[in-house]
């Protein structure tokens, strides 16, 4: 059921992203999709063993030696599964048939499993406004209830601060 | 704090959060902060004050190795760090690219605020910031704009394109009079000194040019107290400034001659060292004298703090008055959020801080904004006229009552057409 073939080996995607290394977690931002997430340290770890030519079980493996803890070829799937979603694969994978219609809940449920579970939560995409005062002259408007720098006021039908 | 702690037991209520945002954000600005002695419920009062004013990492700092950041609120917490971490990737990555853009083009720019005061941070995650602030020559100012058109949809971030130094709240003396083309020379004059002072950091593999240490320090001073404070932010910004100042900071050409500005920065550096604990050593004796803040001034950063609010993001003071006419504690409650502004009017009025009563200052500063309501009036009836217009188009062509009605009953209720009777 878990056989892959040369087409089906996970390969990380590269291109337009930014990705910020902690310590416990590693933080990705998409530039094409503009979405931010975070991948907990078990992701991380097979996400950066998806080289597009090791398959799950070898990545199960890898993974395992590097925790020092039981690691399997599902949990490589559920982080995968999670990975896929989230385009931070350079291809789409196909997932084993009884895995692919279940939920992130239910997988877990059905492994069976509560430590070095690899997940992946999406973060709402930082914006200039979290930290801005005001909108400067010609910055767009209205954003997030943030007033434009006096003396400017929004022009309604341009959408930015004239 | 012993001078908070004198207050009466009335105004104690209207600083209790800020003082909870003082005792979490003091030296949360440090590789290792102490663990907090807070509550979660208190933490649990202040986060969203912590996430409106751009603290909440910093509040994650403090709390990350306490059992505090397990909680909710911590999470929260959390979450704004990991927000702010790729938010700053990405300015990064944009401000390397805006100097390298203006450098092709032949001209050598200033960053300032921001990444600039970011950069001191033991973390990067932790100082977020919203504009990119660049400064130029004022006569490469046209060419500057002309170089960075092509940003003019940067994905959300503001690059903001000042010419010279002028609009930056430096104040480092006004334009003699009489002097031709006074204004443009003063310009070009404080550009040439700054730019002088200047100094080269790394941001990855681009070297970018920031204000020296004194100019930097006498920046987040002054546009912490121009801006009344309110962002507990500001305040954390001049204590990591105070804690990482150079072995050879001139402190003279930091305070300046004028010796009300001078007062006014030793002033906040006062501040900073009572209610957040900032250490500095070296601190010379002119300012020694000057530091210790007025009795008045703790306390009204903290109510500031415990109200977080925006003074930009305040409605207009005439129709916020007007739609709260029938509820006379609304109605004081918005007069009193536009009093209650000490620091913000000591420093439009250019007075001095001292323990002298603030009020002549907050009434001048509320006949400065009386200018204003002629316009904001103006604004209002243009307002409502475009409403009853669009209302009378829509009934003309016959729009069904049903969608009619809402419209109808907001006008009902604007100010000017209101005589008593309600709906």
């Amino acid at each position: 059921m878990k056989r892959t073939t040369a087409s089906h080996l996970p390969k990380m995607r590269k291109q337009n992203l930014i990705v910020d290394e902690l310590p416990d977690e590693v933080l990705v931002y998409d530039l094409d999709r503009h979405k931010a997430h975070c991948l907990n340290h078990t992701a991380a770890l097979v996400w950066r063993r998806c080289d597009g030519k090791t398959g799950p079980k070898e990545i199960a493996r890898r993974v395992q030696s590097e925790l020092d803890q039981p690691f399997n070829e599902d949990l490589v799937w559920l982080a995968l599964r999670q990975l896929n979603k989230i385009h931070l694969l350079a291809e789409p994978i196909v997932l084993p048939s009884q895995l692919a219609g279940m939920s992130r809940r239910r997988m877990i449920r059905a492994l069976g499993i509560a430590a070095t579970v690899p997940l992946v939560i999406s973060i709402v995409a930082p914006t200039a406004e979290a930290a801005a005062t005001c909108i400067p002259h010609n910055g767009t408007c209205p954003a997030g209830g943030l007033p434009c720098c006096a003396p400017f006021n929004c022009d309604l039908s341009k959408n930015q601060c004239k | 704090m012993d001078l908070i702690r004198k207050s009466s037991g009335a105004s104690r209520s209207h600083f209790q959060r800020g003082r909870f945002l003082s005792a979490l954000l003091a030296g949360a600005w440090r590789a290792v902060p102490t663990v907090p002695s807070l509550t979660e419920a208190k933490l649990t009062e202040i986060a969203p004050l912590l996430c409106q004013t751009g603290s909440a990492a910093l509040g994650w700092w403090r709390i990350t190795n306490s059992e505090l950041a397990a909680s909710p609120a911590g999470q929260e917490l959390h979450e704004a760090y990991r927000k702010f971490r790729l938010s700053a990737l990405i300015h990064e990555r944009e401000i390397a690219y805006i100097f390298s853009l203006l450098r092709d083009a032949g001209i050598e720019p200033v960053l300032v605020k921001g990444w600039a005061i970011a950069r001191l941070y033991p973390d990067r995650g932790l100082r977020p910031y919203g504009d990119i602030d660049i400064c130029v020559r004022p006569d490469r100012f046209a060419k500057a704009e002309q170089a960075l058109k092509c940003l003019e949809s940067l994905d959300g971030h503001y690059v903001d394109l000042h010419s010279g130094f002028a609009k930056l709240e430096l104040w480092y003396g006004r334009p003699a009079r009489g002097l031709h083309h006074g204004q443009d020379a003063h310009a070009t004059l404080l550009w040439d000194k700054l730019f002088e002072r200047s100094q080269l950091v790394s941001l990855g593999e681009e070297r970018i040019r920031v204000l020296g240490g004194e100019d930097h320090l006498r920046i987040l001073c002054l546009h912490l107290l121009r801006s009344g404070a309110w962002r507990p932010l500001w305040l954390c910004d001049v204590a990591v400034a105070l804690e990482t100042l150079a072995a050879d900071f001139d402190w003279e050409r930091c305070l300046g001659n004028d010796p009300k500005i001078a007062e006014w920065v030793a002033c906040t550096i006062g501040l900073a060292q009572q209610l957040l604990g900032a250490r500095s050593a070296d601190i010379p004796v002119r300012l020694s004298a000057q530091r210790e803040a007025p009795r008045w001034l703790a306390p009204a950063i903290l109510r500031q703090w415990n109200r977080s609010l925006n003074p930009h993001a305040i409605e207009p003071a005439l129709p916020a008055l007007l739609a709260q006419t029938l509820e006379a504690r609304k109605f004081f409650a918005e007069i009193y959020v536009r009093w209650d502004q000490p620091v913000r009017a000591t420093v439009a009025m250019r007075g001095r801080f001292n323990n002298w009563p603030r009020w002549p200052y907050q009434l001048g500063e509320l006949l400065l904004h009386t200018s204003e309501v002629p316009k904001q009036l103006a604004s209002m009836i243009v307002r409502r006229i475009n409403e009853l217009n669009s209302w009378w188009q829509r009934h003309r062509i016959g729009i069904g009552k049903e969608e009619a009605r809402p419209r109808r009953r907001r006008i009902r209720s604007a100010w000017f057409l209101r005589t008593g009777a309600r709906e």
